[in-house]
């Protein structure tokens, strides 16, 4: 059994070696030549205390006498070798010179080398380091192989081999296990099979270029697993050519790059996108809008509104974080929704959020959309069963009126936004002053229009239509005209969009419209028989369905002559839907009222359309009149026009008449009336009358000295 | 005996000198007390088995080899030829050249020991 050296060969550092020799001589030599050279040495002198001790403290090298009693080297050689490897346990053999059949039966046996006897002693101490040098390197291979493979696990990388002979491909590592069922050699062909088809030909294309030319690729590709699931792998290979360039194989790696790339997806996401709402983040947002910045058209609008909602902080500090989160969630949400088509809505930070419209065509548009923000802030939030009231503050810029970076840009409707909170909340500043004032001044259009309906704040003006061949005042044009406090004229041109964007011209419509039949009941009891008056049609009152039996009522109520109502429509609104207009100028036309057809010529209305319309009279748009000079030179459209009415039984009247050269022309040309500042501007009522009485009182009237000079 | 026999291997003993320093005295003193009981053994065991016989030589000229005695490990190398190859004849007298050579070794390794031979 193990004897008293054993203390010293646990502790020892060095390799621990065993000498099992029967002569006391031999075995003593190279106990101590060894233990010199600094090895932990026991020694058995028979073959049975070898075998046990080797059995139990498994020595790193034993020496080993071959002829020895009872058991001989050969056997006990054997007997190791049963429970330790080639490179466990080294053994060498001490063989006579004159027995070269031994050195056979030693390696038979399982032996690592021999060494002759006699013993040559220098030979004999480099033979043993020789082992053990031998044994430790193949322990650290072992071991550094076994670290690869464990790192190699870790980073889920596996190698593979193609061979251009055979034209296959050897597979190690874990993506035989996972891809291919325990397979380690596949064809090409099943190699890329095994790839998605959207990353088949790319990974195809690059394995071919490395084939032709060499190099090396780097592509990340989808396979699917085993048990069907999408893995992701970053595929590598990387061409190994001999001295002559000629290809030998290709090497690379497979690498399941599957959690990085969810983890680099995620990391994406968080980039671009806020956790608690799920809108874009200010990032995104300042990407996408320099790209709108670019792709931008001339007649378009952009528009950055920074929306903040009002006291946020008293939400936070009276019912907690999470409550206010809720809230953010639920604004959040209804901005989106507000906004849903027309741009980008994101959340900035903490309780402010940043929204992009673009494609806008009129700023009376954006401000509809900036009254939805509004009012979709101040519903009601209910949270757990709470009802919370808000409101919020909006900042506006409006692109490119304010042109500037998209970093500035927001930085403006931040600013503007804090000037909305600062002045009260709930209502929308621009950053440009002068977008500040025209929105004050829509915002006091809106204002009067609401309020003129009550409080006489519009009044008619009649602009005289005057006939060439008699001189005489047979029509006029009713035009609206609205005062404001200081009894200031506004012109149409500004209110009448606001109206129309408010729908308030539905209800201004039928203002006029009783005014003028009013008016023309008037002028009939004063004897100003069959005075035709034009009223000019929007294009929503034109759509309004119940506008005929609206007129006829007024005209029912006043008693007048049907014909002296002249309903004038622009030649743009009767061309919009043309199935449309006739079946409502049919209708009109059925009960007895005059048609106008306004501004002729600048629409593009065919002479085939025109003809199936029950137009009484074409009004030739003043661009026509305003170009004609002396001997009627520019005249070729107006004449055309006139042409063209004459020959569709039209009346015929000249819009925009202020000189002479106009008159002679349309005298020449055969014009049936004129309208404009030759003869007269829009005139109040009085003046009116006036006008009328003095034209038509006096048939020797001459109409050219009588012209109104501008 | 002449002088041009070669007793001892003097590169066998100058290797285990370096490796052993003092300790290869202790050993010489071992190899030659073991030796000397083992010649007598074989005196005492040359008319009983061969294979008795062959065991003692066969550890003899293991152990002289080693430690340089080449002389008496060549001549014991030649009685273990002898018995294996089954001859009989002249087994006393190789024991009685194995004794002489025994003698002049053990000469030698005093001579060594006493340092005659020591560089």
């Amino acid at each position: 059994m193990p004897d008293f050296h054993m203390a010293d060969l646990k502790d020892c550092s060095q390799a621990r070696i065993l000498i099992v020799d029967d002569d006391l001589v031999t075995r003593l030599t190279l106990e101590k030549t060894l233990a010199n050279s600094g090895y932990c040495v026991t020694s058995k002198s028979n073959g049975r205390e070898g075998l046990l001790f080797s059995r139990d403290y498994k020595p790193e090298l034993v020496l080993l006498d071959v002829m020895m009693p009872e058991i001989d080297g050969f056997e006990i050689c054997r007997r190791i070798r049963e429970f330790s490897s080639y490179n466990e346990i080294k053994i060498i053999m001490l063989t006579g010179l004159n027995d070269v059949s031994s050195v056979d039966m030693a390696f038979d046996a399982g032996a690592n080398d021999f060494i002759t006897k006699p013993i040559n002693w220098t030979l004999l101490v480099k033979r043993v380091a020789h082992a053990l040098r031998e044994r430790e390197m193949y322990f650290k291979l072992v071991e550094d192989e076994a670290k690869l493979k464990q790192s190699q696990k870790i980073a889920r990388l596996s190698y593979w081999e193609y061979d251009p002979k055979n034209d296959s491909i050897t597979v190690s590592g874990e993506f035989c296990k996972k891809i291919l069922n325990n397979r380690t050699v596949v064809s090409k062909e099943e190699f890329y099979d095994l790839v998605k088809d959207e990353d088949r030909g790319e990974i195809k294309s690059a394995f071919s270029d490395v084939c032709l030319n060499g190099g090396k690729y780097h592509r990340d590709c989808r396979i699917m697993d085993c048990s069907g699931n999408e893995l992701i792998y970053q595929h590598q290979g990387e061409a190994i050519e001999d001295v002559d360039g000629l290809l030998i194989n290709i090497i690379g790696t497979l690498q399941d790059i599957t959690n990085e790339h969810h983890a680099a997806a995620l990391i994406e996401y968080q980039k671009y996108y806020d956790e608690l709402t799920n809108l874009p983040n200010k990032q995104y947002l300042y990407e996408e809008l320099d790209k709108y910045i670019i792709s931008i058209k001339e007649s378009e609008l952009m528009a950055i509104l920074f929306v903040g909602v009002d006291r946020f902080k008293l939400i936070n500090t009276s019912f907690g974080y999470k409550t206010g989160d809720e809230i953010l969630k639920l604004v959040a949400s209804r901005l989106h929704n507000v906004i849903s088509g027309h741009g980008i809505v994101s959340r900035f930070s903490g309780d402010t959020f940043s929204i992009v419209i673009n494609k806008i065509q009129n700023i009376d548009q954006l401000e509809a959309m900036i009254d939805d923000v509004l009012s979709t802030t101040k519903s009601v939030f209910e949270v757990d069963h709470e009802n919370h009231y808000l409101s919020s503050s909006i900042g506006v810029v409006v692109y490119p009126l304010e042109n500037a970076s998209s970093e500035t840009l927001l930085s403006y409707a931040e600013d503007a936004m804090s000037q909305a909170k600062s002045t009260g909340g709930n209502h929308y500043v621009y950053h440009s002053p002068e977008m500040n004032a025209a929105a004050k001044k829509n915002q006091t259009l809106n204002n009067l229009l609401r309020q003129g309906l009550e409080t006489d704040r519009f009044e008619l003006f009649y602009q005289p239509q005057i006939e060439l061949s008699t001189g005489k005042c047979i029509g006029s044009e009713a035009l609206i005209r609205m005062y404001d406090e200081n009894n200031n004229i506004i012109s149409p041109v500004e209110f009448i969009p606001v109206a129309e964007e408010t729908g308030l011209i539905v209800e201004l419509g039928y203002w006029i419209i009783e005014a003028v039949c009013k008016q023309i009941n008037l002028w009939e009891s004063m004897g100003m028989h069959g005075l035709r008056t034009g009223i000019n049609l929007s294009a929503r009152q034109f759509k309004d369905k119940s506008l005929i039996s609206h007129i006829d009522r007024y005209v029912s109520a006043y008693e007048i002559p049907i014909e002296c109502i002249d309903l004038e429509i622009t030649e743009s609104i009767a061309m919009d839907n043309l199935d449309q207009t006739l079946s409502v100028l049919n209708g009109f036309k059925d009960l007895g009222y005059t048609i106008s057809m306004d501004d002729f010529g600048t629409g593009y209305s065919s002479l085939s359309s025109l003809q199936k319309m029950p137009i009484d009279i074409l009004k030739i748009d003043r661009a026509f009149i305003k170009d004609i000079r002396a001997n009627g030179e520019n005249g070729e459209i107006a004449r055309a026009i006139l042409a063209m009415g004459r020959a569709l039984n039209m009346r015929t009247i000249a819009e925009g008449a202020e000189s002479n050269e106009h008159i002679e022309f349309l005298e020449a040309n055969q014009c049936d009336e004129v309208q404009g500042f030759y003869y007269s501007p829009p005139l109040k009522i009085d003046k009116f009358n006036e006008f009328y009485a003095k034209h038509n009182s006096d048939p020797a009237h001459n109409i050219k000295t009588s012209g109104y000079k501008l | 005996m002449s002088d041009e026999i070669i007793y001892i291997d003097m590169g066998t003993v100058s290797m285990l000198m370096d490796a052993l320093e003092d300790e290869y005295f202790e050993i010489i003193e071992i190899f030659i007390s073991t030796s000397r009981e083992r010649i007598a053994e074989m005196v005492s065991k040359s008319s009983a088995s061969t294979e008795d016989l062959l065991d003692v030589v066969h550890v003899l000229k293991g152990s002289s080899g080693n430690v340089g005695a080449i002389h008496l490990s060549n001549v014991c190398n030649e009685l273990e030829s002898m018995l294996r190859s089954g001859s009989v004849d002249g087994i006393d007298s190789m024991i009685q050249d194995i004794e002489v050579s025994f003698d002049v070794t053990c000469k030698v390794f005093q001579e060594i020991i006493n340092g005659k031979y020591n560089a």
